[in-house]
């Protein structure tokens, strides 16, 4: 009988942010069985898999299938809001994921091509002005304000897609993976001028950042969040023409500012001080003002509509390439990879089950999954 | 009385975008204005002197943002100074050959109360070469001196007037009106980015070829 991969035990239990305790106590089994699982010394039974399945809400599939091995990450995951990434547990649910939709990535390179990365070699010598000016340069960018950003980050390699960790703390993250560079935004917090911010963020940390190794990251603590600030903040609003446009600089006049810049409020209060365009004094009352008027809680800033949507199209263009190409139905796709749903809508940005066209949909697939052939011997699977 | 005018160089100084950026100046001041002086927020302006109040600080925000506007580089060709009128300032808008201070009044047809500044302006202008043709003017000629006459309940109203009369209700008109005119409103000027391309990989299309053939 085949067996499963252990690693994919691991993985599928860490993308759905369980601890090993959580797994057991879920399946009626005990810790040490699930560690015997996770560690290849003890086999699960196919009745066992099938409840993991479910538990974890993965194709059994996935347990049968070898993580490529072309998949190495490379560099640091990068948080936005560490205080939000804190716990071990969300960082790994953060790392499988990525690796995840860089197996789909993978996978989908057999079939289309993606825009190849383009990132700029940028030396941070704490002069963020620099940095954005040399990246906006190397893009072929002035110094206007930038509408299409998830365009622009997408057309030069990056592949942005969606996290849902049931966190509304978490903002976004990005490392590099097998050389394909990655920013994961967040999308429960559902505010357009944050997630601009978050993406541009994330580009600071890929530019900046990629060198460092995860321990580097840890001991830097907030200072290299600081940086990605500081990059973001002059990348999406360059020094010279946001001054230009700061003329009232009560909040009304930033707020007026928005449309334009597509930036909150706060983001560009922030900027006017830096750039001392406004005090110190008036930054903390700016500050006070828009705590009190309840900007910074759920209900948000006002004008977050008219502030362009941060696109990811990477994933949908390729359905539509390959449904249009007849290559394989969307349908299709999660037979042929075998990652959770939640993984597929991330790199998708669809419901690729909802796509099933009406004469099918009543149609019942059966699996044997005990006779499910591995793509690879379990024997030849990569270790961490 | 105003007589419709057209003259070279006020158009090379006032040009299109400088008018449509003096249009968005006078936009955020007046914003600025109604959110500073607004009673509903602030009851402290609840009272029947509003209006004067509202006139002081309009006139506050009209230089304040005329001035950042031109500092920031919103007007080409054009500098501001602070004119000092003993006590009080004036703000003048320098081109090359014009100079214009603004003007807040309540009707279009209304013109500036006389002072001595104002009266001096007009006998500047009287022989200004750049309007007469006296003499042939040389760079170093003064300017000529031009009013902002801006105004109305909403605002709506903006013209450049040049009062070039010893009689301060003449003068000639050299522009439109800067707030109804539609092409001055400016657009925002974004970064033209291009949709990421995806294809279809070239080698996955040669591979399944060559299979079909074998």
């Amino acid at each position: 009988m085949n067996t499963a991969f252990p690693e994919r035990i691991t993985q599928a239990r860490e993308l759905a942010g369980q601890t090993k305790t959580d797994l057991a106590g879920r399946l009626g089994k005990s810790v040490a069985a699930v560690s015997q699982w996770e560690n290849g010394s003890k086999h699960p039974t196919p009745e066992n898999l099938l409840t993991i399945s479910q538990v974890l809400r993965v194709p059994m599939a996935l347990f049968f299938t070898a993580i490529p091995t072309e998949l190495a990450r490379r560099g640091p995951i990068t948080f936005r809001a560490r205080s939000a990434a804190k716990t071990c547990l969300l960082r790994r649910q953060a790392q499988r994921l990525a690796e995840m939709v860089a197996e789909a990535y993978i996978w989908l390179e057999k079939w289309v091509s993606f825009p190849t990365a383009s990132l700029p070699e940028i030396v941070w010598n704490d002069d963020p002005e620099r940095a954005a000016g040399e990246c906006r340069r190397f893009w072929g960018l002035g110094d206007r304000p930038i509408a299409k950003l998830g365009e622009l980050l997408e057309s030069k390699g990056i592949r942005l897609c969606s996290a849902a960790f049931g966190d509304v703390r978490f903002d976004a993250y990005s490392c590099i993976v097998s050389g394909r560079p990655f920013a994961f935004l967040g999308i429960e917090k559902q505010d357009r001028a944050r997630s601009r911010f978050d993406a541009a963020h994330e580009l600071g940390h890929l530019l900046v950042h990629q060198h460092f190794s995860d321990d580097e990251i840890e001991q830097a603590g907030k200072e290299v969040e600081r940086q990605a600030d500081a990059f973001a903040s002059a990348f999406m609003m360059p020094a010279e023409t946001f001054s230009r446009d700061v003329v009232d600089t009560s909040l009304d006049g930033f707020k007026r500012l928005k449309p334009k810049w597509g930036m909150s409020i706060q983001a560009m209060v922030r900027r006017a001080k830096d750039l001392e365009l406004i005090s110190e004094e008036r930054y903390e009352r700016h500050c006070r003002s828009i705590s009190a008027a309840g900007w910074r809680r759920a209900k948000g800033e006002p004008l977050d509509e008219v502030v362009p949507l941060t696109t990811r199209s990477l994933g949908k263009k390729s359905l539509e390439l390959l449904k249009a190409s007849n290559k394989i139905k969307p349908w299709e796709i999660s037979g042929e990879l075998p990652l959770p749903e939640s993984v597929l809508e991330s790199v998708f940005d669809a419901n690729l089950k909802a796509m099933v066209p009406e004469e099918l949909d009543n149609v019942i697939v059966l699996q044997n999954f005990s006779t499910a052939t591995p793509l690879l011997d379990p024997g030849d699977a990569p270790h961490d | 009385m105003k007589t419709p005018f057209f003259l070279t160089e006020v158009a090379q100084d006032w040009t299109e975008p400088n008018l449509a950026s003096l249009q968005l100046a006078l936009r955020e001041a007046e914003d600025a204005t109604l959110v500073r002086t607004n009673a509903l927020e602030d009851p402290l302006f609840d009272t029947p002197n509003l209006a004067n109040v509202r006139g002081v600080v309009r006139w506050s925000m009209v230089a304040k943002h005329l001035h950042v506007a031109a500092n920031n580089g919103r007007f080409h060709g054009i500098t501001a100074n602070w004119v000092d009128l003993g006590g009080t300032h004036m703000l003048e808008l320098r081109g090359k050959h014009t100079s214009v201070t603004a003007c807040h009044l309540l009707r279009s047809d209304d013109n500036p109360r006389p002072s001595e500044y104002r009266k001096n302006c007009r006998i500047q202008n009287q022989v200004c070469p750049w309007l007469q043709g006296f003499q042939q003017p040389t760079p170093e000629s003064e300017p000529l001196n031009l009013v902002l006459a801006h105004g109305g309940k909403n605002g709506e109203f903006a013209y450049l007037r040049a009062y070039t009369d010893p009689d301060p209700t003449v003068y000639r008109l050299l522009s439109k009106n800067i707030m109804q005119m539609p092409v001055l409103l400016p657009s925002i000027d974004f970064e033209t980015v291009g949709e990421p391309e995806v294809q279809l990989n070239p080698a996955a299309t040669e591979k399944e070829s060559l299979q079909k053939a074998s």
